[in-house]
């Protein structure tokens, strides 16, 4: 069994909430050693606002808006760190409200040609109906399905496809957990980044293995 | 499959990441103008009440853009440090290879220089780490084969949270002793 190639990769956790984004600083973080000093050198602030704070250090970039914050990185050797950076902000500003938690995995495709992009969209969503209305060759945009989770956590799992330039097939996951006033963001990521990124990292390239065979 | 298009709307109350609007799509007209000219030089902290954290001015700054890279993964670790040999410059981790978790943990001396300045804080009994090895390509440079450790920085624990602990370890002392 070959798994298929990606030729990039990202990793995010999204929180929505209450949030103060002014308080987002690349400084905030250095000076209570979430990261290194050093990050704070490649550390590049496209805008502080009290509606929205967006920057980046060498390895993630960070937008907080006042009801949802997100953390990224594209570096697969800092999806561990990217965690650290969300449990150890979120436990300092623990009386942050965080109402639903997002642990995302997005794996980038590429076609070899034209026809095996095709074969992904017309496999993963059938033309049949379609054919019979629309004149020409239907090619798949977008797409979402989604699933209930299987462990205790309340949410869902929605996993989206979407075509790229170049051949490309855009498939993310979305592990979605609803949280309640008592759930600790600290224990729930600790215990779940790592499935939620392996049970992401196997259904990305189940779907594109299975939609190639 | 087509063009580049998300039918899907966007939706704030999703947790999913994928997010193309534009910054600028995302404030009211009204708030930047008021914020339009201003400078920021404090900003609140929430974890200290009443207290301001104190930064440079122009904190929306137009810093000079790094130079973009990409890091290529071959192998990966998680290690936790069991001893340190300041004398030999060197300390004994048990790592866990993270690409091929079915491979069993191995024991590995590693060279102190090898932890980053801005970690050597870090490094003590029972730290965890990770231990990257993969090509690092730069623009206008070969390709080069990097390893790279980055201690693991979670918050300390506060006073309250090290009761709370005390607290739960007797709680579960007397149900153990209890049986």
């Amino acid at each position: 069994m070959v798994n298929p190639e990606f030729v990039d990769q990202e990793a995010s956790v999204v929180l929505v909430g209450s949030f103060n984004p002014k308080i987002f600083h690349p400084q905030w973080f250095a000076r209570h050693e979430i990261v290194p000093e050093v990050d704070l050198d490649g550390a590049d602030v496209e805008i502080i606002h009290p509606e929205i704070a967006k920057f980046t250090f060498p390895w993630v970039s960070i937008e907080v808006l006042q009801n949802r914050f997100t953390a990224r990185t594209r570096d697969v050797a800092h999806y561990s760190p990217l965690r650290d950076l969300v449990i150890s902000t979120f436990s300092l500003l623990a009386h942050s409200p965080v109402r639903q938690l997002g642990m995302n995995l997005t794996m980038i495709h590429t076609a070899k040609d034209e026809d095996s992009w095709h074969k992904i969209g017309d496999t993963l969503a059938p033309k049949t109906v379609w054919e019979k209305s629309l004149p020409e060759r239907i090619g798949l945009l977008s797409m979402r399905v989604q699933s209930p989770r299987t462990d205790e956590l309340p949410g869902k799992i929605t996993v989206s496809v979407e075509s790229r330039p170049e051949y490309g097939v855009s498939i993310s996951f979305n592990s979605h957990v609803d949280l309640g006033e008592d759930d600790s963001l600290y224990d729930i990521l600790s215990e779940y980044w790592e499935k939620a990124i392996d049970q992401g990292k196997t259904i990305c390239e189940t779907t594109i293995r299975e939609a190639l065979k | 499959m087509g063009n580049l298009q998300t039918a899907v709307p966007y939706s704030v109350e999703s947790t999913f990441p994928a997010s193309a609007e534009p910054i600028f799509k995302k404030l009211t007209k009204k708030s930047l103008s008021e914020w339009s000219g201003c400078q920021v030089d404090s900003l609140p902290t929430e974890d200290i009440p009443g207290t301001t954290l104190q930064i440079p001015k122009h904190a929306i700054a137009t810093p000079l853009k790094r130079i973009k890279g990409d890091f290529r993964l071959l192998q990966m670790w998680e290690g936790r440090v069991i001893s340190i040999d300041i004398d030999n410059n060197e300390f004994t981790a048990v790592i866990s290879d993270k690409t091929n978790p079915d491979l069993p943990d191995e024991q590995v001396t590693l060279s102190i220089e090898d932890v980053p300045k801005n970690d050597l804080q870090l490094l003590n009994k029972g730290a965890v780490f990770y231990w990257s090895i993969g090509y690092a390509d730069y623009p206008g440079r070969p390709r080069t084969r990097e390893s790279r450790i980055r201690f693991r920085r979670l918050p300390k624990w506060t006073h309250r949270e090290l009761v709370k602990a005390r607290e739960k370890g007797a709680e579960l002392a007397k149900i153990f002793s209890s049986h």
